[in-house]
């Protein structure tokens, strides 16, 4: 599993996650993607575009920083899923709870929070 | 243990193998299947679907079956005949029929949800069926997948 991430002058923050996020997958990411989705505010997109594999232990990690930045007026937005990455979110509902949108245009504005400047 | 047959012109194929109770077996075992998917020219969404199925049933076996903290082994055998692909878990564990449990409530919104309990609500939305019994000390799941116009 490989994280990249880059930051926006709006504040936004693209994390991408690459592979299969199952067990061991979120193990590997863990640490640096705590950091980066839930240990401060943050108005995150994680772009799950290269994500082949999502288990519901990897869905975990996920939710758990969506609900780490609610807690902190921050937002969590997932961006493209694969077909199959997308069944899951689906089934579990958890795309009821996190958005889940396909163009990152469209990411950003629903990520970002209200009255920042335009990015 | 790892035993396997050949696909047969007759369209019946067997494999099975045993892995230990460890996270460290999820891919080997996501490895072995593919291989064994492969084999019998079996692809597309169904093998990501069946893949799942298979690793969210094992992980909750090496979570939750065994009261100790000792090595346990976990045999899973793969079949695949005419168009139904079926694979049994066979775990010593503590009697445990996860198809009891009642499936996480839907969440009215991120703060209610919780996080975890999808495993098997994810089982049952993408196998085609799936059942439990307790047989002879030993819990045993199956999950079957059928053959579907689009995918094989």
């Amino acid at each position: 599993m490989e994280l990249t991430y880059e930051d926006f002058e709006d504040g936004i923050r693209r994390i991408r996650l690459a592979g299969r996020m199952d067990v061991e997958g979120a193990r590997e990411v863990d640490l640096k993607f705590t950091t980066l989705t839930a240990s401060h505010q943050a108005f995150v997109i994680i772009d799950l575009s290269l994500v082949d594999f999502l288990s519901s232990l990897g869905l975990g990690t996920i939710v758990r920083s969506a609900k780490a930045q609610m807690s902190r007026q921050g937002k969590v937005v997932l961006l493209s899923p694969q077909p199959h990455v997308a069944k899951v979110l689906e089934t579990t509902q958890v795309d009821q709870i996190v958005p889940v949108v396909y163009d990152f245009d469209e990411a950003r504005r629903a990520v970002r929070p209200a009255g920042s400047p335009s990015g | 243990m790892h035993e396997s047959s050949k696909p047969s012109r007759e369209g019946r194929s067997q494999a099975s193998r045993s892995f230990p109770n460890d996270d460290a077996a999820l891919r080997p075992l996501s490895e072995w299947f593919r291989e064994f998917a492969r084999d019998n020219g079996i692809a597309g969404s169904r093998v990501l679907d069946f893949e799942l199925c298979l690793n969210e049933l094992v992980t909750n076996v090496i979570h939750y079956a065994y009261a100790d903290r000792g090595e346990h082994e976990i045999r899973i055998a793969l079949e695949r005949e005419a168009g139904e692909l079926r694979a049994t878990v066979e775990d010593d564990g503590r009697p445990f029929n996860p198809l009891e449990k009642e499936p996480p409530a839907i969440p009215d919104s991120l703060e209610d949800a919780g996080v975890g309990g999808w495993g098997i609500p994810i089982v049952r939305a993408f196998a085609d069926d799936l059942s439990y019994e307790r047989r002879d000390g030993r819990n045993r799941f199956t999950i079957i997948s059928r053959e579907r116009p689009e995918s094989s």
